[in-house]
């Protein structure tokens, strides 16, 4: 029988693992948290937050936004998020927008959203009605009108939208490309171009804030698609979408040889 | 090995084998252009509260840059259970049937084409060299769009063939035909489509005449796009056989199943398998036969 005393080592040993695994534990918590950390950094007049089964409060800058949370502007109402990996999200009027998926997805369920996604960062995605919006670094703005209808524009980078209730239903997004389509759609509709200066040049999303992260990558999106004009590839037409009556006829009639199908469209 | 007419042909790729093997394992040889949907959606603008934090967006209209050229290299190889084609006695053996494609469609107006083609592959069996051929093909036709008729495509054309033999381009068989294609695709999603086609290929002038025949064929595909670069094919043709001499006439079907992987725009690697069974009233010329393989295609369009 051995009656020496245990060593002391092998005690060290264990204190040493455990020590390592609370770091870690502490260290994945720590990052866990300032992911899901959002910030209200602009309020411009009407905005509330809160858990939308409660009574919301009016917002202020600084103030958390959790996950589960919901935010929403009124008639005259703008609000800039910013998440811990510096994605923004600049809420337009009369826009509501609800959280979840550890702050990683956000429920557009009426207004307009300008969304900055930093390139590197983790996926974000924006979903409304059966249509999601997802990217891992681009600049873009999603609205959706009621039943009416959704847009998505993309000024840099590239969003890939699906449907979320039909498998294969996606397609890539490519800067100064417009979607516009029903919200209950059930096939998705090819892209449009549109004209990326001026809508920087016109969009209060931007004017009437901070310049973007992303601002000069835009600026080369606009300088690309400004040389495109310049060689005849792209037509400036007389269709100009901004109110009520504005007849939106994006006619690409000619036919092609056969494309097999695919998950994307694009340039 | 295959017996046509009557007659063992141990040693010497009869023409008419020929015919049925390059239709069978030819690289797709002559181009099937069908109709995209159009890109068209008309509607009207409500009036939103975030118009202005949008924007105005004026629509930019892209102009085509349309390519008449299409040039296409290929090189499909297979494991054949049948090499021959025969009713009995099978022999099996690989063959590598590599190919170019050339194809010029002019666009008349938005919805009409004309198309002139040359295509040529040839066919090397690894064991049994004797039944190497070459096929040409030289065409020149129309092609109609009907957006309308949900993009139905309608297709007439003139196709001149030529089988040789591989060492010397001995004519083995040349044929004169038109073929009348008409195709109907349906976009089930984004990513799947299928297509339903009726062909009749009506052989006007051949030497020798034995091989000669009109083809009645329908046909179908399916096609679905399980990421952006792959993509899994499986088509099924039904071709009644009607032959000019000898009283002849088969039944064919073909099945075949592919898997592309697209690794450019221009370059594509496949794993293909095709399926024939022919039943004729001569039971000589009935046969099965399963073709296994890959290939790698090159297309560029200009």
């Amino acid at each position: 029988m051995n009656n020496r005393p245990p060593s002391s080592a092998p005690r060290a040993e264990r204190c040493g693992r455990g020590l390592l695994i609370c770091l870690l534990l502490t260290a994945a918590c720590l990052s866990a948290a300032q992911l899901q950390e959002t910030r209200v950094t602009q309020v411009v007049k009407d905005v509330k937050l809160g858990p939308p089964q409660a009574a919301q409060r009016g917002a202020a800058v600084g103030e958390s936004v959790r996950d589960g949370d919901a935010i929403s502007t009124g008639a005259a109402g703008r609000s800039e998020l910013t998440f811990a990996d510096q994605t923004i999200a600049r809420l337009g009027a009369k826009t509501i927008v609800g959280f979840s998926d550890g702050m990683r997805t956000m429920d557009l369920v009426e207004g307009a959203v300008l969304f900055q996604i930093p390139k590197g960062a983790r996926e974000g995605r924006i979903k409304t009605a059966a249509i999601a919006a997802a990217s891992t670094g681009a600049t873009g703005i999603i609205e959706r009108h009621g039943q009416f209808y959704v847009k998505v524009l993309v000024l840099e980078g590239t969003v890939r939208c699906y449907l979320t209730n039909r498998v294969g239903e996606s397609l890539l997004v490519h800067p100064g490309q417009i979607l516009i389509t029903k919200p209950d759609v059930t096939a998705l509709p090819d892209p449009a171009d549109f004209d990326i200066a001026l809508v920087m040049k016109t969009c209060l999303l931007v004017r009437d804030f901070p310049p973007l992260l992303s601002q000069r990558l835009i600026e080369s999106e606009q300088q690309k698609q400004s040389v495109l004009i310049a060689k005849g590839t792209y037509i400036p037409s007389n269709l100009v979408i901004f109110g009520r009556g504005t007849l939106v006829n994006l006619v690409n009639p000619t036919p092609a040889p056969l494309q097999k199908p695919q998950t994307n469209t694009g340039h | 090995m295959l017996i046509l007419a009557g007659q063992p042909t141990q040693g010497q790729a009869p023409p008419g084998s020929a015919q049925s093997r390059a239709q069978l394992l030819g690289q797709g040889a002559l181009p099937v252009p069908t109709a995209t949907p159009t890109g068209e959606a008309q509607g009207y603008a409500v009036t939103s509260p975030n118009e202005q934090d949008i924007g105005e967006q004026q629509i930019l209209k892209r102009t085509e840059e349309y390519r008449p050229f299409t040039l296409s290299v290929y090189s499909p190889f297979y494991w054949t259970s049948n090499a021959a084609l025969v009713s009995s006695g099978e022999q099996d053996d690989v063959l590598v049937a590599p190919g170019v494609t050339l194809m010029y469609q002019p666009r008349i107006t938005k919805t009409f084409y004309a198309q002139v083609g040359v295509v040529q592959q040839f066919f090397f069996y690894d064991q049994f060299t004797e039944l190497n051929f070459a096929s040409l093909d030289v065409i020149a036709g129309l092609v109609y769009y009907l957006p309308q008729f949900h993009n139905l495509s309608l297709r007439g054309y003139y196709d001149y063939n030529r089988l040789t033999d591989t060492d010397n381009f001995d004519e083995l068989f040349v044929n004169n035909s038109i073929i009348l294609t008409a195709e109907l695709p349906f976009r089930i999603a984004r990513a799947q489509q299928v297509l339903f086609g009726a062909a009749l290929n009506l052989s006007f002038y051949g030497n020798p005449e034995s091989p000669r025949r009109n083809n009645y064929s329908l046909y179908g595909s399916y096609d679905v796009a399980l990421s952006r670069s792959f993509s899994l094919d499986a088509a099924f043709q039904f071709v009644v056989r009607d032959y000019y001499s000898g009283d002849r006439t088969d039944v064919n079907e073909i099945l075949s199943l592919s898997a592309n992987y697209r690794i450019r725009d221009w370059l594509t690697l496949s794993a293909l398998s095709s399926f024939s069974w022919n039943q004729s009233n001569h039971s000589v010329f009935e046969y099965s036969v399963a073709n296994i393989g890959g290939g790698i295609a090159l297309t560029l369009k200009f």
